[in-house]
């Protein structure tokens, strides 16, 4: 491919609020910038993986380069930068902004500003990205464009008069785009002659070509035989092959400059060696100084988790491997439960993290999984001085070694219009929600600013946010930092043991009420033995709940059609089945999603 | 061949037959069987296919066996003609040996049988009766959906009687809608008056789907439903009556031969729409049933569905836990001349636990529930499956 010349290039993201049309808006410009015929084109070319096209999010970016012939005549590379799409990934946004020079705003013609546009701005804002607004979605009845317009220009302070007014997805207003990100976003500006200096914003790995690294050049060139080194990582490698994007597949080329995306793969055989955020230069021409803004990704959430058959550990073991070699933000380490055996505590970016990679475990490894109740971390100060940063509730130390603890909290913001407010406020009261302040956007609307526990939204705070709200809340977060906080541990025993995969860590002001509803929720779960069975709650070893699973009475079918022997069967055969989902604690069978029941306390039943 | 095999004196094998008439005046509420309402328009080619499929499929069997039960079962047979019981029952003996003492049942709802009916049908060779009354109660009758009273029943009980018919079979449900201890007592009471000669109690099973699933009545509750269950088998005790399995009633000598084959892993063959067999072929225990597609039955397709071979653990299995439904329980020698093996190197562990929880128990050289074991049969039977 010849090569552009810088300002015939154009490198731009899309951001939006989920469900505003930024994933059709993207499939459009590929269509239209004509690389990809209609035949080729999946329904949504850049969620690639089935996961994201199901629960229609972007987990990992994507990015394609295309070209377009403006109307001017001349021919401009496109490179669109996918970004994640929720809070959860919120680093790897900034990463992915920090590759553009511009970025699209997609605002719903309907539903207007809401709280992750907000986010997304202010990171494209302070990337230093010039913005283009675009009103989606005019073909709906409830569009209100011209409302929209002055949202934007109020709210967000950007010019929003031309914006163009498109429906992505029924291909209106699409070349009004194209020429935007034409005249309206700038070309990159770096220098080719300048050591190498590039942005790593993702990377994945791949069975063939090992791991493949997603670049920014800044300044410099990169070509086959470099030897690169990432600047934080302080890996070095030498590059096998570099080249562009093409839509779901990898196009290999000469050389990358100054300006271009592209792919990089080398000598490199983990993905922890390719941080996003890391700067990639030239091991013997390396450049002054690293691009800003690196930080290694922690796990904010974590979790148990244990196979449903033990002798799967092994398999487990693998399949988090794998996973890991493409996700460097999911971390894992063994650990040991009494009641679930060999398993593994790991660590997620956020709750939605956790969910996709349960669930890719169990699709795509075909593994059956048990996890238990996700936690945050704590931090817990030891009489003795040492500090103890607590993912699993059952190596909190003895309370008499405890001076005290803190808990993570964030900063929450929460878009809402006006007759939810009340609602929404005593959510975040019960939530242990401190009220920094409200802003109007307009006469119906606000911004509820709210200092939250992150142990407190972890769970189902978005689903409560939303029942409480109709669907309309938006909700967008990020780490403030840790507070002291009166936690306390919540044991369950079941016949009188205690069973440590059901503990967890509370603000004593909800033990009482968790731990009643935990035992509700147990009663219901644990089938009914030939005995008894006591279940509590406990802190400290003082007891504040109890229910009982009676003892089992009658479990007889006194009825056997005919000669229909195959129907009692398999009613039998049904209880056998559900027996082996069951995990042994004592003598009482305990079903593996009593194990996950601390995730509904909220619930109504 | 091997040792499932049962052989009488003349070396043929023991067969059990059952007859499906998948029709009825209407459903009951809490049915769930295969059986249609009003379809009168059909009953003639029915039977007509029925006749075909005894015929050609029955002649593939009828030299290598004798029979010694016949269960016309439904639906309601009562609501054909006795024209065309005769007739099938006729077709049987033409093609099948039947022996000269075999059981030769039927069932009846009390509100399809006319005068007349038990005598025609005691001629065509029926020699027992089995009346549907589920309640002697005429407001549980109608909850339940039933087309008769109490004393449509005894009309019917008596023409049998009256007919020379000597065993009778009454179906009883327990644990119906608005149903109170006293209610069912009731019912007990009038049974054991008119002393059938067997008796079946069941417990009500809300299937999904049926429509007493919707309706808003309210249950017996668990530990009601064990009372009935306790109830039953008191009154029918001391009324002189052996339990000889989970909801099976008889006085001495009355225990239903077809019955006890489906417990004792004894062949029988199924005519009719969507009928089970279960057959030895090649050696090995075979089950299936007819196709279940009204339509195509009586176009006259046969064929076969859910074919399963039972062999091995499985086998042991349903050995298991269908004859710990009897009273008298499971052979530990029979065990062995079945399988080869003792029941204890392949169940031993299940049965001392059970035994230990007292579910179990071991009687001259039998194993057996207890009265608790009873109560708890579905936990103790999955342990073996």
């Amino acid at each position: 491919m010849e090569k552009q010349s810088q300002d015939k290039i154009r490198n731009f993201c899309i951001i939006a609020h989920i469900d505003h049309g930024k994933s059709t808006l993207a499939d459009r410009i590929i269509e239209m910038t004509g690389l990809l015929t209609e035949r080729e084109m999946h329904a949504q070319v850049l969620d690639n993986m089935d996961l994201e096209r199901e629960r229609g999010i972007t987990i990992k970016s994507q990015t394609v380069r295309t070209i377009y012939k403006a109307k001017n005549g001349e021919e401009y590379v496109f490179n669109l930068i996918d970004t994640p799409g929720h809070v959860d990934f919120n680093y790897e946004v900034s990463r992915s902004l920090a590759a553009c020079d511009g970025a699209i705003l997609v605002v719903d013609a309907a539903q207007g500003i809401e709280a992750q546009t907000l986010a997304n701005v202010y990171l494209a804002l302070d990337a230093d990205l010039e913005i283009m607004p675009v009103i989606n979605k005019i073909d709906l009845p409830s569009a209100e464009p011209e409302r929209v317009k002055d949202e934007i220009e109020d709210v967000i302070g950007l010019e929003a008069q031309d914006a163009p007014l498109i429906s992505a997805k029924n291909g209106i207003g699409i070349e009004d785009v194209l020429e935007g990100i034409v005249n309206k976003l700038p070309a990159p500006k770096g220098d080719a002659k300048s050591p190498l200096k590039a942005l790593i914003f993702d990377s994945l790995y791949d069975a063939y070509k090992g791991v493949i690294v997603f670049v920014r050049l800044m300044d410099g060139k990169v070509k086959r035989g470099t030897q690169i080194k990432m600047m934080a990582t302080g890996a070095t490698a030498e590059v096998v092959e570099v080249g562009y994007f093409g839509a779901g597949r990898f196009i290999p080329c000469d050389e990358l400059s100054a300006g271009e995306v592209g792919y990089i793969t080398a000598s490199i055989k983990n993905v922890k060696d390719t941080q996003v955020g890391d700067t990639v230069t030239e091991m013997n021409n390396p450049c002054k100084e690293a691009l800003p803004g690196y930080k290694k990704v922690l796990p904010m959430v974590y979790c148990g988790v244990y196979p449903a058959d033990g002798a799967k550990y092994p398999d487990l073991r693998d399949a988090l491997e794998k996973l890991n070699l493409n996700d460097a933000s999911l971390q894992y380490e063994p650990e040991t439960s009494i009641a679930l055996g060999f398993g593994f505590r790991c660590g997620f970016l956020g709750l939605l993290h956790l969910e996709i990679i349960q669930e890719r475990l169990e699709r795509e490894y075909n593994l059956d999984l048990v996890t238990t109740a996700p936690g945050v971390i704590y931090k817990v100060y030891k009489t003795n001085g040492e500090v103890i940063e607590l993912t699993n509730p059952s190596n909190l130390p003895d309370p008499s070694e405890i001076d005290y603890m803190e808990e993570p909290i964030v900063s929450a913001e929460i878009m809402v219009t006006s007759e939810f407010i009340g609602a929404i406020m005593d959510l975040c009261q019960q939530r242990r929600g401190r009220y920094l302040g409200m802003e109007y956007i307009e006469e119906t609307r606000a911004l509820l600013k709210y200092e939250l526990p992150l142990n407190e939204i972890i769970y189902d705070f978005f689903d409560a946010l939303k029942s409480k709200s109709r669907g309309y809340a938006s909700f967008d977060y990020e780490l403030k930092g840790y507070e002291k906080s009166e936690l306390v541990k919540l044991d369950i025993l079941v016949n009188r043991e205690e069973v440590d995969a059901l503990s967890f860590i509370v603000h004593k002001d909800t033990a009482y009420e968790r731990g009643r509803k935990m035992c509700e929720r147990l009663k219901d779960e644990i089938p009914r033995h030939l005995f008894e069975i006591p279940i509590q709650a406990a802190v400290g070893g003082k007891i504040i709940a109890r229910e009982t699973v009676k003892a089992m009475r009658k479990d007889v079918l006194a009825k056997c059609y005919g000669g229909d022997i195959t129907r009692k069967k398999k009613l039998l055969e049904k209880q056998k089945e559900g027996k082996k989902r069951m995990r042994q604690i004592g003598n009482v069978e305990i079903p593996q999603q009593a194990f996950m029941s601390v995730l509904k306390l909220d619930e109504d039943k | 061949m091997d040792n499932y095999v049962n052989k009488n004196n003349n070396s043929k094998r023991k067969l059990g037959i059952y007859i499906h008439i998948p029709f009825c005046v209407r459903k009951c509420y809490y049915c769930d069987f295969l059986s249609f309402g009003g379809c009168n328009d059909k009953f003639d080619s029915y039977v007509n296919s029925l006749v075909k499929e005894i015929k050609t499929e029955g002649s593939r069997y009828n030299d290598s066996y004798v029979v010694e039960s016949v269960f016309i079962g439904g639906g309601t047979p009562s609501i054909l003609k006795t024209v065309d019981i005769a007739r099938i029952l006729n077709v049987l003996k033409e093609t099948f040996e039947i022996d000269n003492n075999a059981e030769i049942s039927i069932e009846c709802n009390p509100g399809t049988v006319i005068p007349g009916f038990f005598d025609k049908i005691k001629a065509a060779g029926v020699n027992r009766v089995s009346i549907g009354l589920q309640s002697a109660l005429d407001d549980e009758l109608k909850l339940i959906g039933r087309i008769h009273t109490y004393e449509d029943f005894l009309n019917t009980y008596q023409m049998a009687k009256e007919a020379g018919i000597v065993n009778i079979n009454i179906d009883l449900i327990h644990s119906l809608p608005e149903q109170t201890k006293e209610k069912y007592l009731q019912t007990l009471n009038k049974v054991i008056e008119l002393k059938p000669k067997h008796i079946s109690a069941y417990s009500l099973i809300i299937e999904e789907g049926t429509p007493i699933a919707d309706m808003k009545y309210s249950f017996p509750s668990e530990n009601e439903d064990i009372e009935f269950y306790e109830l039953t088998e008191r009154i029918l005790t001391e009324a002189g009556y052996n339990k000889y399995e989970i909801s099976n009633f008889a006085l001495e000598g009355y225990e239903c031969k077809h019955n006890i084959k489906y417990w004792t892993l004894d062949e029988y063959l199924g005519f009719g729409l969507g009928s089970s067999s279960m057959m030895i072929m090649d050696g090995k225990r075979t089950r299936w049933h007819n196709i279940t597609n009204l339509d195509k039955y009586i176009a006259g397709d046969y064929s076969h569905e859910d074919i399963s071979v039972i062999e091995g653990r499985e086998d042991m299995a349903e050995y298991m836990f269908l004859g710990l439904r009897m009273t008298e329980g499971i052979s530990v020698d029979g065990f062995l001349r079945r399988y080869g093996k003792s029941i204890e190197s392949i169940y031993g562990d299940i049965i001392a636990k059970h035994t230990d929880e007292g579910l179990l128990k071991t009687v001259d050289n039998r194993i057996m529930l207890t009265k608790r074991g009873v109560e708890l049969s579905n936990y103790v039977m999955k342990d073996f499956l």
